[in-house]
């Protein structure tokens, strides 16, 4: 260290908690919650220690995604009300080291997990992590109206990786939970872009109410919420569903598709109210219908599954 | 201006040196347990009946002559 005025504060001191924040945690949240409903869902059964050991190699390997993520959206990131408090914009992380953490622990995790469980678990990780970072981030979130649509591929992996650990294949069930994930992003993020169009429109990028305006937006959100019930509802008469699974399928859609109708007849509202309580009322949609596969597998291993459930795919 | 090593230690000093010290700490404990989830694993694996001894340290000269009872022990 130099003994001469060298300014201690240009350079980012960040704390444990900023190299956290880099990692998404509140995606990283979902992506352990539905890896592990693939991973249990699964037909397979998996060591405990390496069940968790897994789930912590797809959560480690999903936030470095996000470090990748944010390393390359620094700029847009500052401009956004939203995200301008994440550590690269406030000046708490220096890019460079962002960019370090998510490569250093995106091979890291992936080495890891080809090492704990199968070749085609650590591919699709790879896969899922330069989806997310290089298609998706780098290449199709500032040039297409239909960035959300395809970015939501990657959101959609941690089931089949799960299921790809227990099994090392790949069946329709994990297929299916990866639409219902890809189907519900759209209509998802959406309705945050219709509550937040300035932001996007700020950031110059190119959102669907920012390019085709809110009707058309509001025609997308409930078509795409169609096709996303109908993955939820189909996943029900699978070999992992049930009739827990199914009541919870049918409950939450009807209140999905109630909401997204509704939204669908709202034209410029004053306040963006119900795009906000659809946008919350989504998140929890997705937990819980992967909460009820994780409450089916279980019944399943304590033999108390019904037996007369209809399994028709 | 010239910053010596003492006043940097009395002034702004405690501070940073705080946090680094909560950083480094929290990602030791990280490393700790990156090392104890490998452990495990290799721990679980060999007890499952991973193949231990591999086919190059065997007292054979011909590969493939071991039986298959015996591998399989």
């Amino acid at each position: 260290m130099s003994e001469t005025a060298a300014p201690l504060s240009l350079a980012p001191e960040p704390e444990f908690n900023d190299y956290v924040a880099l990692m998404k945690p509140r995606v990283m949240r979902l992506v352990v919650f539905t890896a592990l409903a693939g991973l249990v869902a699964a037909p397979v059964a998996v060591h405990p220690v390496i069940a968790v050991a897994a789930i912590l190699c797809i959560a480690v390997g999903a936030g470095a995604s996000g470090a990748l993520n944010m390393w390359w959206d620094a700029d847009i990131d500052a401009v956004m009300g939203r995200t301008t408090g994440r550590p690269i914009p406030a000046g708490r992380i220096a890019p460079g080291e962002a960019l370090a953490v998510g490569l250093g622990l995106s091979g890291l995790s992936v080495m890891l997990l080809f090492l704990f469980t199968t070749p085609l678990a650590a591919g699709l990780l790879a896969f899922t992590i330069f989806f997310y970072a290089v298609i998706y981030t780098m290449w199709l979130k500032r040039a297409t109206p239909q960035n959300i649509v395809i970015g939501g591929a990657a959101g959609a992996f941690p089931p089949m990786i799960g299921w790809a650990v227990a099994t090392g294949g790949i069946a329709l069930e994990p297929v299916l939970m990866f639409a219902l994930i890809f189907l519900w992003t759209p209509p998802h993020f959406w309705a945050l872009a219709l509550a937040r169009n300035e932001d996007y429109a700020a950031a110059r990028v190119p959102m669907l109410p920012v390019v085709a305006g809110e009707r058309v937006t509001r025609r997308h959100i409930l078509v795409y919420s169609v096709l996303t019930a109908v993955a939820a509802l189909a996943l029900a008469v699978t070999s992992v569903g049930g009739p827990v699974y199914g009541a919870v399928a049918l409950l939450l859609n009807a209140e999905f598709l109630r909401r997204a109708w509704g939204l669908w007849g709202r034209q410029a509202p004053a306040d963006f109210g119900a795009e906000w309580r659809f946008f919350a009322f989504s998140i929890f949609y997705l937990f819980a219908h992967f909460a009820a596969l994780l409450i089916e597998a279980g019944l399943r291993g304590a033999q108390w599954a019904w037996q007369g459930w209809p399994i028709w795919l | 201006m010239v910053v010596t090593r003492e006043s940097r230690l009395g002034n702004d000093g405690h501070e940073i040196y705080r946090r680094r010290g909560g950083r480094n700490l929290a990602l030791g404990a990280c490393l700790i347990a990156v090392v104890l989830m490998i452990f495990a694993v290799t721990v679980v694996k060999l007890s499952n009946g991973v193949t231990i001894r591999g086919f190059d340290h065997t007292f054979e000269t011909v590969p493939g002559q071991l039986v298959p009872e015996e591998a399989g022990q």
